[in-house]
């Protein structure tokens, strides 16, 4: 009985070792990047047509996709809706969106569209989803699945700039090409060239299941950790500056009596480390060309390190640079930010 | 003549004694001088908080001026120079001129903060941290009545 306690209590011991050392796993957190979610499936005419050579109609493809979307679109709260474009009508009202009900709204969609009659005029489609976007707040994915053969009615690249230029950042339109036709891809890649924001893809790139999760996330939301963060570096220590004002006279750079009491505290303060090596840098405001702004505070910088030199500072520890106006500190818009500007300045090498 | 020293001893020991009480009781002077430096110090101490918020109010990129810069990986980055309030140190010092009687050395740390974010606006926004501090000696002198 003893040994078998013993035996128990190292077991436990042993576990609790172990699980102390393995590291925690880090969880993601999905954080959405928009409120809401408008998809909208081209049911033109050209959509009753096979996709390539996969023996399947386009709008079979579109509805598909859309099921295989929906599983990868997590219940953050956007608002969603499932429309038809070419003609335009509305499948599912808007709603909070909540699992696979873009799927059902998908599967309720007529794919046995004949060619005939059905042209594609996704520049009116466009204006028409306008009533819907308008009445939404916050940031818009319009997610559109079309073969881009917009052959009839409003431009479907100027409609689309123009919702650009309405909604701005508020809006951002991904269309999945379905295209089989130059002109066709035209349409949609020069619909994608409108903005920064809009995610590419294709029947091809949302074929393999990560290719559907990755462009889910790209439209809808971010990942973030939600380990501790690793604690911020400790800031860079630069080196020491020294800033006096010798309050020269206008075009001067003579030392005066009065400027030895400062010069004396400079020399203090140079003397307290004896190995270092300093720059003398003189400034001057905005006021004046650059290329005497340049000259004076070459001189006066000249004046503050002889007058170091002359009382005991090695000239070896001194590098004299004037900078004129082009190394501003403060802002010289302002009487006072002009004032701080013209100043010298020694910092250790 | 063993009472008399008895005595005489005990009066020594009572003055060594009591010597340390009588001088505790005695007022210590200030000099005049002295009395000026501390008021010096004071009114350095007054002139050199109104400086500090001149020195970050003036910055170029002060907080309210923050220099905005795109980064090689595509974000935006926010940053501004603001004096460390904590860090400011002061130190007044007497000299021999007449017309500058007095210098005065303000010490302080300059920090330059920094966020990064999607956008100009997400990175002003954005969480700022310390990413370097300059050490800084300012001299000032007193003359006709005023800091400068």
């Amino acid at each position: 009985m003893k040994k078998m306690g013993g035996f128990f209590a190292i077991t436990m011991a042993l576990a609790f070792a172990v699980g102390m050392a393995l590291p925690s796993a880090a969880t993601a957190k999905m954080v959405k990047k928009v409120d809401n979610l408008i998809v909208a499936v081209d049911q033109s005419g050209s959509m009753s047509e096979n996709y390539a050579d996969t023996g399947q109609k386009k709008i079979e493809m579109a509805t598909d996709m859309i099921s295989k979307f929906d599983g990868n679109v997590p219940e953050l709260g956007y608002m969603s809706g499932l429309y038809l474009f070419s003609p335009f009508e509305e499948v599912t009202a808007l709603e909070t969106y909540q699992n696979n009900s873009l799927s059902s709204a998908a599967a309720s969609v007529d794919t046995g569209i004949g060619l005939g009659g059905r042209y594609t005029k996704l520049g009116n489609d466009l204006q028409e989803i306008d009533s819907v976007l308008e009445g939404l707040s916050g940031k818009t994915a319009l997610v559109i699945f079309t073969d881009g053969d917009s052959n009839m009615g409003a431009d479907a690249v100027a409609e689309a700039q123009a919702l650009y230029d309405k909604y701005g950042a508020n809006l951002c339109i991904h269309a999945v090409s379905l295209a089989d036709s130059n002109y066709g891809q035209k349409v949609i890649d020069e619909i994608r060239g409108l903005s920064d924001c809009s995610v590419s893809a294709d029947g091809n790139s949302l074929a393999s299941s990560a290719g559907m999760a990755q462009f889910a996330q790209n439209v809808l939301f971010d990942e973030v950790s939600t380990a501790a963060p690793a604690p911020a570096p400790a800031p860079v220590m630069k080196k020491e500056v020294i800033t006096f004002n010798l309050l020269f006279g206008f075009d001067k750079a003579d030392i005066t009596d009065d400027m030895i009491p400062v010069l004396e505290q400079v020399q203090m303060i140079l003397e307290e480390d004896p190995a270092a090596k300093f720059v003398v840098a003189g400034h001057t405001d905005s006021v004046g060309s650059e290329l005497y702004n340049q000259g004076l505070s070459e001189r006066r910088a000249g004046a503050v390190s002889n007058w170091l030199i002359g009382n005991g500072v090695p000239a070896n520890r001194l590098q004299v640079v004037g900078y004129g106006e082009t190394m501003p500190k403060f802002d010289n818009n302002a009487e006072e930010g002009r004032t701080l500007n013209r100043r010298v300045e020694i910092m250790t090498k | 003549m063993k009472k008399a020293f008895r005595i005489l001893l005990f009066l020594v020991l009572s003055t060594l004694l009591a010597a340390p009480i009588f001088a505790g009781q005695q007022k210590t002077k200030t000099s005049p001088g002295d009395e000026k430096l501390v008021a010096m110090n004071a009114s350095f101490q007054q002139f050199a908080q109104a400086k500090i918020k001149k020195l970050n109010n003036n910055h170029q990129h002060s907080r309210s001026r923050m220099q905005i810069q795109k980064t090689g990986n595509g974000l935006y980055c926010a940053r501004f120079h603001e004096i460390d309030g904590s860090s400011l140190k002061y130190k007044v010092r007497r000299s021999k001129s007449k017309s500058v009687p007095y210098v005065g050395i303000l010490s302080y740390q300059e920090r330059v903060y920094e966020a990064l974010g999607r956008s100009p606006e997400d990175c002003k926004n954005g969480k700022f941290a310390a990413i370097s501090v300059i050490p800084n000696k300012h001299i000032f002198s007193f003359k006709k009545g005023a800091w400068n």
